[in-house]
């Protein structure tokens, strides 16, 4: 028994978090129960890799006219090269109401609704606005955003001129210039300077033996 | 009590010519009890009068505990000592952030390993608005005059216009951006 529900109860909970997930490809959810669900897709995830047979995953999930389909055709292809490591979690502040709290779980290279790229790509959009160079730190995190998706680059791009036509058109909105240490983020700590050695990308040769 | 009283009190009124029988009260003494004189002299000499009183008296007096007080508050409580009760520690009192940075995306102050909630919000709306939304379903009436009909004018109230809105919402502010 978990998160304050019998053993059924927060079962069902975890299935219909999962499934929703694998819908919509992101949620908002509080961090234990967040934490929890990560586990569940993570290994559906795996079992889709593997090829099981799909009355196996059937126990784990809720709408399975949608959400299995989904499984195998996007998802299965799309983590061809990973390792794990799916799913994402970043931190929001607490809920207004109890003060729980909050945080969004995404599905890694999704494109659609991924919150780090579209917040990566508004960072860029707005520095590049303002005529300053992109701080390694930036690029750190663009270069692994970017490193194991398909025309990562141009998706990129795109995302990057929405954010100047959709959010940077008011211009008080860029009349705030950065005034940090060294230009980065934080007040008191020092610039390291980044070497950035991004992964081999082993998409080509990546065929998972089936067995079926 | 009152209940036996108030039937005494119909008892006479109904049979007032027959004589009243007097009340008989016999005290049983417990066989279980042992009485001893040291035990007796422990007490204090109020409860031995209350005893004695209670055994003679016919009816017993109203005041049970006389003069015997139970534990209590010996005085209120004041209003700077409650204050400093309640207020004083500082575990209970509102404690400043440490844990800020700016967000690099619009410039105002975030907390640290958060994203700002303001461009999170953003960037949702974006999301939710570039879904193409199905339009609602609109009955076409040839005649106007019965849509007029089967649909009066309804005016909407100011109170309904607000409950619209949802003003009565509490929105979180946005924070305050960095100097
Ligand atoms: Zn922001």
């Amino acid at each position: 028994m978990g998160l304050g529900r019998s053993v059924k109860h927060e079962w069902a909970m975890l299935r219909n978090l999962a499934s929703s997930l694998i819908k919509n490809e992101s949620i908002i959810t509080t961090k234990a129960r967040a934490k929890k669900t990560q586990a569940l897709v993570e290994n559906l995830i795996t079992k889709a890799k593997k090829n099981y047979d799909k009355s196996l995953i059937l126990a784990d999930i809720f709408e399975p006219n949608v959400t299995i389909p989904k499984l195998y055709n996007v998802l299965k292809p799309r983590y061809q090269s990973r390792a794990g490591g799916y799913t994402r979690i970043l931190n929001l502040e607490p809920r207004m109401n109890d003060k729980a709290p909050q945080v969004i779980m995404e599905l890694v290279d999704n494109t659609q609704r991924e919150m780090k790229l579209w917040y990566t790509a508004k960072i860029v959009a707005r520095l590049e606005l303002q005529n300053i160079a992109i701080n390694p730190l930036t690029q750190k995190n663009v270069d692994k955003l970017l490193h194991n998706r398909e025309n990562g680059e141009e998706k990129f791009r795109e995302i990057v001129e929405i954010c100047k036509k959709e959010f940077y058109s008011d211009p008080k909105s860029l009349e705030n210039l950065p005034r940090m240490r060294n230009d980065i983020n934080t007040f008191k700590k020092r610039d390291h300077p980044y070497k950035i050695v991004p992964r081999p990308v082993k998409r080509n040769n990546a065929t998972v033996s089936t067995s079926s | 009590m009152s209940l036996s009283l108030n039937l005494n009190q119909i008892a006479v009124r109904v049979v007032g010519i027959l004589p009243r029988i007097p009340e008989i009260h016999i005290a049983i003494p417990n066989i279980f009890q042992r009485r001893t004189e040291a035990s007796t002299e422990t007490h204090d000499p109020r409860i031995l009068e209350l005893i004695e009183n209670l055994q003679d008296a016919e009816v017993p007096p109203f005041f049970i505990d006389n003069g015997i007080l139970k534990a209590a508050p010996k005085k209120k409580v004041s209003h700077m000592k409650r204050r400093q009760k309640l207020y004083g520690p500082g575990k209970k009192q509102l404690s400043l952030l440490q844990n800020l940075n700016r967000c690099p995306a619009c410039g105002n102050y975030k907390r640290s390993h958060t994203l700002c909630m303001h461009c999170v919000g953003q960037i949702r709306r974006h999301w939710n608005d570039s879904v193409p939304q199905q339009e609602a379903f609109r009955e076409e009436f040839v005649n106007p005059l019965d849509e007029k009909i089967l649909y009066p004018g309804k005016k909407e109230l100011p109170d309904e216009r607000t409950l619209r809105k949802k003003e009565w919402l509490k929105r979180r502010p946005r924070t305050l951006p960095v100097e």
